[in-house]
This record gives structure tokens, C-alpha cells and sequence, in this order.
């Protein structure tokens, strides 16, 4: 038998790192708790985390519960509100200012498609998203998940989080260094040792010394450390389908402390790309994503400027931090004995906040994947590669829709519907769903990143529609009626019952959600 | 209820009201569930099923006495009369309620009145005053019950807290017969886990002794048996 996997190395703090760690040792609880695995985290005291991420996907709250962490004082430490989807404002056309939702909730048997095969053949008077779910109406109201005297992670409508990456980070790692047994280390690694069959050996730490480890786990961010820089995996870029390569994020202050606090993350189309909007209990993070080959660092901070003014803020004194990009990711995201998670395995554009779920589910499948002996490396490097290609590929389609399904007119738009910067197999679903509505057979994984629901979300909230040759089983209208008719009376009962989001987190700051 | 109709007690306002305390069977007792506190609860447990429940208002843990199994259900009161021994205080004190002081006000606890209230009159019932300008025996009853609402619920708080810290309180769902038919349960309701409850020792134990908890606990548990006494009420109806 060749060496156990024993000591496990992640390097790099920041949200991706301290993720990782702690949901590597919840799932691997008893083995790292009797000493058999140790997990090590090494950061750098010197180099700061990119800190905008700052939107969750509705996977957080039960990757936060497994990790032992109060619901509450998770809310109270990183500038918490709740999260119930993505508003797409604007992407329709210039000319109208019209809106979609994507949101949370997943509308029952919406995965089978008869719901959207329906709503695509009859004239509804509501968006798809208000005929089969409560969110739009909901998050349009301001309104949260849940009352106070929900318990903590219980809820009416399915929620992920809006946060301060950095307090979360700063948060993740007090409760990973007392409750997770993660050894932290400060220092700087100056040097990566590769053994002559190519696995890291050791990385060695300015005035420490060699840090030895059986697998490394790269989490340095845009750097890729590990495994690009030291085990030379190339970088893939696909900024022929995704063109933004710039990012110009802010902060802007509320009117007063008690302005509401958005329920969707706001995406409002610009001439050049789109502007995120995410509201704290005490700010909002706004950026402008932008491709500097359709506009430059004047016009764009002019429009974000426009952007701030119109949401009727103040502009005075708001210093922009440019953040540069090429969105794509590593050829290989698991080579030899070392995984890269997070910024480091490769970066898309916020649209759909895929940043974080994927370093959720990067860490489960290293849990689930993790290696006994380093015999099995390969195998388990190559499972991971291509489930996370895969993961990759289809996040990028996804998030390419948006812009094919948009009738906005600048170059920047046109020529992100050319039929060249569309992936084929994209084009291929197009062509399908003309008739036929996304459906769970369109996709090949179980765990699927974006589902059909997702799909039908944003085809149908925009102008698109499929144009249904068949009837459907005439069994099914009496279900669907009543599915819309439940959908109606629990959309009444929850709109007159819920507090807004900025009146629950005011509650949980003074009293706190109970465990049960 | 509107807000409008809500004063201040005040004997130059009031002194030729009256409320009529035999009739039971008004709109504000037409409730499923009472507030009740920990000061009452020894007696209430001999007819009521009490059990823990979340205030709508800061989610904090409270005692509830349970009347009925749907909104607006209210099985103890009985062609007018009330079908116990005993009554909640916060049903005792209605058509009554706390005032809180405005600004600048003198900060004493004092009462309001609904004056819409169909028990309110100036024909029949008990005088809010005696004639000369002093409050009646009735007010001062009432005035007793604030008094007693507000100590009761804070031992209540201090009591549940305990509770909640050594995890005895758990989510309990119950669901029902009634007239040969299942019907939704009642929710939001939480009662003792009578297993770890058992379970307590050392330092745990004396401590949920000495601060009245473990009493607390027996009593929540003893009073589960008046639901079938509910049950009975409906189906036979």
C-alpha cells in the first residue's frame, strides 16, 4: 500500500479557503476529531482577500448549519440580509425599463416541464415566475423568508444570503480555529517543492520552514499559486462567450439606517454590461461588469454614477476599486496532489452568484473524493475534472443565455448574440427548446448546477417563448389550475404575514432566532 | 378593533361606565389560544392544555393555554358562559388593555379602555368609579391583573430561558381526530422533552429546581391530557 492521505494543506484564506476547511472537517468529522486527518490552513498576513463576493446561492444555509455555525450570530457578525433570488432589470431592450426575477424557489414538478410547457401554451395574465412561485411577489415587497419566530434555517420561502466577504472570512475562521480543529497558520510561502513525480512535497513558509502535506488545496485566489503557477495547468479562457473583463465595484450609503433592504440581487443592463446591486443592513455593494473592448473606465464610472444617482443616492465621495478579469478557468482543476477552489480554479462574471456555490461544492466532493493513498490520486483527480469541467462548461452556457435571450441593441449586445460566441451545445438546447420547454432530461447530472427551473426562469422571463406543437394530457390542466389557484392563496397568505427584510434583521440584531 | 376607540381610563371621561362582566361570548374571547404566565399556571393546568409557544412579535418563547383547534375557536365558552373554574388573566382583564405612557407623560402604569367594546355601557355591570371619583373595587381588580401580567411575564421569560438553555424545549406537532376526520394539526406549538427532562442531573437539575423551571415543566406536561377533553367537546358537538 502506498502513503495515506493523512495531512491536508490549504493555503489561502479568504472566503474559498476558510470555506473549504470547515466543510472538509464537518464531513470528515470523526477522522479529523481522532487525529487520523489534520487539516492546516496557511494564509498570508499580508495579502488581502478580493471581498466582493458577496451573494450567496440557497446551498449556504445548510453548508453553514452542518458547520455547527448559529444562524443568528452569523446574521449579526458579516452584515447579513436574506437573499431570495436575481432581478434582471432591463436586459429586454432599451427601451423599456421591464424586469425579470430568477428566483429561489423552485415551482413543484417545475423540473418536468409541463408547468412551463402550459404557461408557454396559454395566455397567462402573470410571469412565469409569479404563476408557479410566491418569490417574485415576495422579494418585489421587500419582504423575508421568514418571521422571527422561525427557527434558525427553517423558512417559508427558500433563501441564501446577502454578506460582507470579509467579516465572513474573519468569521469562518474563529469559528474553523474553535469548533473545527483547523490548524491556522500565518506566513508567507515563498517557495512550492515538487517532488520529481510532480506532487507538491512541501511549501515552504518565510521564517517557519517546510509545511509538509499529503494534499494541497489551492485557495490563493486570481494568483492560482499551486496550481498554476507551480504545477503549470493552463488557464482556459473564455472571454469569447463571456466578454466582461472588468469589474468597478462601490459602496453606496442608505438614505438613512432604516432605507429597505433589497430582496433579490438587482442586475440592471448597461451599454456595456451590467450593474449589481446587493443591499446590507448597513450599505449596498454596487458594481458595473463591464468589457473594456465595448467601453472605457470614464464612460463607466459615468454610468455607474447615473446608476447611483437614479436609485436616489448620494454620488459625493464614492471611490471605485477596479477590479480586472478574463473570465474562464483552469484546464485542470485537480492535478497530482493538488485541488484549486475558488478564485484560483477560475473566475465567471456575478451574474448568477456561482462563485461560492462552487467552492460549496468543490470542498463536498473533495470530502467525498478524499483519496485513502496517494495510489489513487489520478483517479479520483480525474472524477473531480470531469464533474467540475462539466460544472464549468454549463455554468457558462447558463450564464450566456442571458445575454442570447436580451433584444438590447449597443455592439456590445449584438455581438454577444453572434453566433460564434455561442457554445454549441447551447445552441443545440436553443434550437430544441424553439418547441420544446427545458426539461430535467436536457441534463445529464444529477446535482446539476443550474436546473431546468433555472432555465425556464430566464427564457421565459424574457421575450422568448417555445411554442409548444402538442397538447398536453388533458388530466394534467386540473393540476396545474390548482398548482396556480395554491400558489395564488399561499402568495396572499405570505405577503400579509412576512416582515420586510429590513424588520426581521432589526429583530434577529435585538432577540435573536431561536434554535428551534 | 380600531385604534380610535381606545382611551386612556379617566375619571372625567369615564365615570358613568360600565362593563358588563357576565357575558362571555364577545369578539375578543372568540380566540383558539390565551396568553397565560407562570403565576397562574398551577391552576390553569387542572383545565387547560398549556403549551409553549413564539411571540409573534420578538419570537421569544411564552405560555399559551389552548382553546380550540382553528382560528377563532374557542371551545370553553359555551352558550355564553365560560366552561371553567379558572380564566387567563389576559382573558380576565379584556375589555381592558396596557397604556403605554406618551412623551412627557407621567410613566405610571396605566389602562385603556376599547369603548366599542359590546360590553361597555352605561345601563348594567360594574362602574368603573364609585360616585365619589374613586376607582371601583372592579377597576382596582383590573388594575390587579396588569400588575400581575407584567410580573408573571417576566418570571415566564426568565423560566423559559432556562428551559431553552438546557434544551428542553422541543417542537411538538399534533394532529387530531375530530368528527371521524384528520384535520390539520395545530402548529407553532412547543412543550417539554420529558426524556431529557428526566434525564437532568448535578448542577443542571439544581439549578432548573431552585428557579422554578422543573415545577414549570411537570405542570406543561400534566396539562397535554385536557386536549382530549377538547377533542370531545368538538365531536360532540
Amino acid at each position: 500500500m502506498s502513503k495515506l492521505i493523512k495531512d491536508i494543506v490549504i493555503i489561502g484564506g479568504g472566503t474559498a479557503g476558510w470555506l473549504t476547511a470547515g466543510i472538509l472537517s464537518s464531513k470528515l468529522k470523526s477522522r479529523v476529531q481522532s487525529g487520523e486527518l489534520s487539516i492546516t490552513l496557511c494564509e498570508s498576513p499580508n495579502i488581502p482577500i478580493v471581498g466582493v463576493g458577496e451573494g450567496t446561492w440557497p446551498t449556504m444555509p445548510e453548508t453553514l448549519r452542518s458547520l455547527g455555525i448559529s444562524e443568528t450570530d452569523f446574521i449579526r457578525e458579516c452584515d447579513v440580509s436574506f437573499k431570495q433570488g436575481s432581478k434582471f432589470v432591463g436586459w429586454g431592450n432599451e427601451q423599456s425599463s421591464g424586469s425579470y426575477v430568477h428566483p429561489f424557489d423552485l415551482p413543484e414538478f417545475g423540473l418536468d416541464g409541463f408547468l412551463a410547457h402550459q404557461w408557454n401554451s396559454n395566455l397567462y395574465p402573470h410571469s412565469f415566475a409569479q404563476t408557479f412561485t410566491t418569490q417574485e411577489n415576495l422579494g418585489d415587497a421587500g419582504l423575508a423568508p421568514k418571521t422571527i419566530s422561525t427557527a434558525e434555517y427553517a423558512k417559508y420561502a427558500n433563501y441564501g444570503y446577502h454578506l460582507n466577504a470579509t467579516k465572513f472570512s474573519t468569521f469562518l475562521q474563529k469559528h474553523c480555529v474553535k469548533h473545527l480543529n483547523i490548524k491556522h497558520i500565518l506566513a508567507e510561502v515563498e517557495d512550492v517543492k515538487l517532488a520529481t513525480s510532480g506532487q507538491i512535497t512541501s511549501v515552504y513558509l518565510a521564517g517557519k520552514g517546510d509545511l509538509t502535506g499529503d494534499l494541497f488545496i489551492d485557495c490563493t485566489g486570481f494568483k492560482s499559486l499551486l496550481l498554476g503557477e507551480s504545477l503549470g495547468v493552463k488557464f482556459k479562457k473564455v472571454d469569447d462567450i463571456l466578454f466582461a473583463d472588468t469589474a468597478l465595484a462601490t459602496h453606496v450609503d442608505y438614505t438613512n439606517n432604516q432605507s429597505p433592504i433589497a430582496s433579490f440581487t438587482l442586475s440592471t443592463a448597461q451599454r456595456a454590461g451590467w450593474i449589481w446591486d446587493i443591499g446590507l443592513p448597513c450599505r449596498r455593494g454596487v458594481g458595473y461588469v463591464y468589457s473594456s473592448q465595448y467601453t472605457d473606465h470614464q464612460t463607466a464610472t459615468q454610468d455607474l454614477h447615473q446608476y447611483i444617482k437614479s436609485s436616489s443616492s448620494n454620488v459625493k465621495n464614492i471611490e471605485t476599486r477596479e477590479i480586472k478579469f478574463t473570465a474562464g478557468h483552469r484546464e485542470l482543476f485537480w492535478k497530482e496532489n493538488c485541488v484549486a477552489v475558488g478564485l484560483s480554479a477560475g473566475f465567471l462574471e456575478p451574474l448568477e452568484a456561482s462563485a461560492i456555490v462552487l467552492v460549496e461544492l468543490s470542498a463536498a466532493m473533495i470530502a467525498e473524493q478524499l483519496p485513502n493513498t496517494h495510489d489513487e490520486l489520478p483517479i479520483r483527480a480525474k472524477r473531480f475534472n470531469q464533474k467540475f469541467n462539466y460544472h464549468w462548461s454549463r455554468a457558462i452556457e447558463f450564464l450566456k443565455l442571458h445575454y442570447l435571450v436580451s433584444e438590447r441593441s449597443t455592439s456590445f449586445w449584438q455581438d454577444n448574440r453572434a453566433e460564434a460566441s455561442v457554445p454549441e451545445r447551447l445552441k443545440e438546447l436553443m434550437q430544441l427548446w424553439q418547441y420544446d420547454v427545458p426539461k430535467y432530461s436536457d441534463f445529464e447530472q444529477g446535482g446539476e448546477l443550474f436546473q431546468a427551473a433555472s432555465y425556464q426562469f430566464v427564457l421565459y422571463g424574457s421575450a422568448f417563448r417555445s411554442r409548444p406543437t402538442y397538447q398536453l394530457d388533458p388530466r394534467l390542466d386540473q393540476l396545474i389550475d390548482k398548482q396556480i389557484k395554491d400558489n395564488q392563496a399561499k402568495t396572499a397568505q405570505l405577503l400579509n404575514g412576512l416582515p420586510t427584510n429590513r424588520e426581521l434583521i432589526n429583530k434577529i440584531m435585538e432577540f435573536g432566532l431561536a434554535k428551534i | 378593533m380600531k385604534i380610535e376607540t381606545v382611551e386612556i381610563v379617566d375619571i372625567n371621561k369615564h365615570r358613568n361606565l360600565k362593563v358588563d362582566v357576565t357575558n362571555y361570548d364577545v369578539a375578543h374571547n372568540r380566540i383558539n389560544a390565551a396568553y397565560v404566565t407562570v403565576i397562574e399556571l398551577s391552576t390553569l393546568v387542572n383545565e387547560y392544555p398549556v403549551f409553549i409557544t413564539k411571540n409573534p412579535r420578538d419570537g421569544q418563547f411564552q405560555l399559551s393555554a389552548i382553546m380550540g383547534f382553528k382560528s377563532g375557536e374557542n371551545l370553553f365558552l359555551q352558550n355564553g358562559k365560560w366552561n371553567a373554574r379558572f380564566i387567563p388573566t389576559d382573558i380576565l382583564r379584556r375589555p381592558f388593555q396596557a397604556a403605554l405612557a406618551g412623551e412627557g407623560e407621567n410613566t405610571t402604569s396605566r389602562i385603556a379602555l376599547d369603548i366599542a367594546s359590546e360590553l361597555v355601557q352605561t345601563e348594567k355591570g360594574e362602574a368603573l368609579f364609585e360616585d365619589d371619583g374613586k376607582p371601583s373595587a372592579y377597576l382596582n381588580r383590573i388594575n390587579q391583573n396588569f400588575a400581575q401580567l407584567y410580573a408573571g411575564t417576566q418570571q415566564s421569560k426568565a423560566i423559559l430561558q432556562k428551559a431553552n438553555e438546557l434544551n428542553l424545549i422541543e417542537p411538538v406537532s399534533i394532529d387530531f381526530e375530530l368528527k371521524g376526520q384528520s384535520t390539520p394539526g395545530l402548529n407553532g406549538l412547543y412543550s417539554i422533552n420529558r426524556k431529557t427532562l428526566g434525564e437532568l442531573s448535578g448542577q443542571d437539575l439544581e439549578e432548573c429546581h431552585q428557579s422554578g423551571c422543573l415545577q414549570v415543566c411537570y405542570a406543561l406536561l400534566s396539562s397535554v391530557i385536557h386536549l382530549d377533553k377538547l377533542v370531545n367537546w368538538v365531536n360532540e358537538q
